[in-house]
C-alpha cells in the first residue's frame, strides 16, 4: 500500500491534478493534464521517486493508475 | 588551469564513437575544459585504452564504455549502465558515424540499412536515452554530427547524405522536445575534415576539396571539436535546434 500512496503523491504532482481528481481514474490521453507530454513527465517523476528505469516498452504500458504500480513492481520499485 | 579552462567543471559528458577521430577530439576537448568525460566506443578494450590515454594526455577522469549505436535496444541499457557510476549526465555528443560510398547503381540494401542504423537509428536510440537520464535534472545539451552532404548531398553517398539529412531534422524535432526539459540539442556539420572517415578519398580528391574551401585548407578534428564544446557549453545558453556549419566556408 505505500508504493500506492507514494505513487498517488507523484500522479497528483506530475500531472497536475486539482483536488478531487482521483489518480486511480484517469486514464492517459482521457485527461487534459495527462497527454504525450505530461506522460513524460510523469515517467520522469516515478522514476526519481522510487529511482528505477522505465523502458520504452513499460512506458507505453502505463496507461492508468494500476499500470503504473504493475511496471513499479516489475522493475523492483519498494514502497 | 583558467577560469574558463574550466567551464565544464563537474559536468559528465558521453562521446559515442570516441576512439578516433572527431569524436576522440571532442572528447579531449571536454576532458581539457573540466569535464569528465565517457569516452564510448564499439569495442571496448579499445575504449577503455583510449580513455586511459586521454586521462593520462589531461589529467581529466576519463572512463571507457562499450556503446555500438547501431544495436538500438541495445543502447539505452548501456548508456545507463555508463553512466550510472556517475549519478549524472550533462552533455551528450552523438558523434559515431560510418560513411560507405558506392555509385548509384551499385548501392546495396547492407549497406543502406548498416549507414541508417548507425548514423540515424544510432543517433535517435542515443538521444532517446540520454534524454531520459538528462530530465531528470531539467538540464543537459547534446550536440550530433551532421554533415555538409546532409544539406548538399554527395555524388556516390546516397545514404550517408540521407541519414546526415536526417540529423538535422533530428535535431530540430529533439530540440522542440526536450527544450521544455531545459535541454538543448543542437548539431555540427562538418565539412572535410582529415579523419580515417576520408582516408580513402584520392589525393586528388582532397586537394579539389582544399581548392574549393575558402579557408584553403581541409578541416581537422579539432575545428569540430572546439564548435562541439561552444554548443554544449554555458555561452551557447540560449541556441537551440541548429546546424552549425564547420565547414571553412565549403557550403558558399
Ligand atoms: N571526417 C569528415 O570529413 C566528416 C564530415 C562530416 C561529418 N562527419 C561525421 O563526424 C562523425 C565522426 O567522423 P570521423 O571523421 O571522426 O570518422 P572516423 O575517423 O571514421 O571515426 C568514426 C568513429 O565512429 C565509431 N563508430 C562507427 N560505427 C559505430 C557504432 N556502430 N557504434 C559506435 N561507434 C561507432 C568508430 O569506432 P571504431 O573505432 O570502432 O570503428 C570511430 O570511433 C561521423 O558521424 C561522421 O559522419 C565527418
Amino acid at each position: 500500500m505505500v508504493l500506492e500512496e507514494r505513487l498517488r503523491g507523484v500522479f497528483v504532482q506530475a500531472l497536475e491534478l486539482e483536488d478531487g481528481v482521483d489518480p486511480g481514474v484517469i486514464r492517459y490521453r482521457n485527461h487534459p493534464r495527462w497527454d504525450s507530454l505530461g506522460h513524460m513527465t510523469l515517467i520522469v517523476a516515478m522514476e526519481s521517486e522510487f529511482d528505477v528505469e522505465i523502458g520504452p516498452e513499460q512506458l507505453i504500458e502505463i496507461d492508468c493508475f494500476d499500470a503504473a504500480v504493475k511496471v513499479l513492481r516489475d522493475v523492483g520499485a519498494h514502497g | 588551469m583558467s577560469a574558463r579552462m574550466a567551464e565544464l567543471d563537474g559536468r559528465v559528458a558521453l562521446v559515442t564513437g570516441a576512439t578516433r577521430g572527431i569524436g576522440y577530439a571532442v572528447a579531449h576537448e571536454l576532458a581539457v575544459h573540466g569535464a569528465t568525460v565517457i569516452l564510448s566506443g564499439r569495442d571496448g578494450s579499445r575504449a577503455a585504452e583510449r580513455a586511459r590515454d586521454l586521462a593520462e594526455q589531461t589529467g581529466a577522469q576519463v572512463e571507457g564504455a562499450v556503446l555500438d549505436v547501431s544495436a538500438f535496444d541495445a543502447v539505452a541499457p548501456a548508456v545507463s549502465a555508463a553512466v550510472r557510476p556517475h549519478g549524472r549526465l550533462d552533455i551528450l555528443v552523438a558523434n559515431a558515424g560510418v560513411m560507405l560510398s558506392s555509385p548509384l547503381g551499385a548501392v546495396t540494401g547492407a549497406d543502406v540499412r548498416t549507414t541508417l542504423d548507425t548514423n540515424i537509428a544510432g543517433v535517435i536510440a542515443t538521444v532517446q536515452a540520454a534524454g531520459r537520464l538528462m530530465m531528470r535534472r531539467k538540464s543537459g545539451a547534446m550536440v550530433l554530427l551532421g554533415s555538409i552532404a546532409g544539406r548538399d548531398g554527395s555524388a556516390g553517398q546516397i545514404a550517408y547524405s540521407a541519414s546526415k539529412a536526417a540529423v538535422a531534422g533530428a535535431t530540430r524535432s529533439a530540440a522542440r522536445e526536450l527544450g521544455r526539459w531545459g535541454i538543448r540539442v543542437n548539431a555540427v556539420a562538418p565539412g572535410v575534415i582529415d579523419t580515417d572517415l576520408i582516408a580513402g578519398l584520392p589525393a586528388e580528391a582532397k586537394e579539389r576539396y582544399s581548392t574549393a574551401t575558402p579557408m584553403g585548407r581541409l578541416g581537422t578534428a579539432a575545428d569540430v571539436a572546439k564548435a562541439v564544446r561552444f554548443l554544449v557549453g554555458d555561452d551557447a545558453g540560449f541556441i537551440a535546434g541548429q546546424v552549425l556549419g564547420v565547414d571553412g566556408g565549403l557550403v558558399l
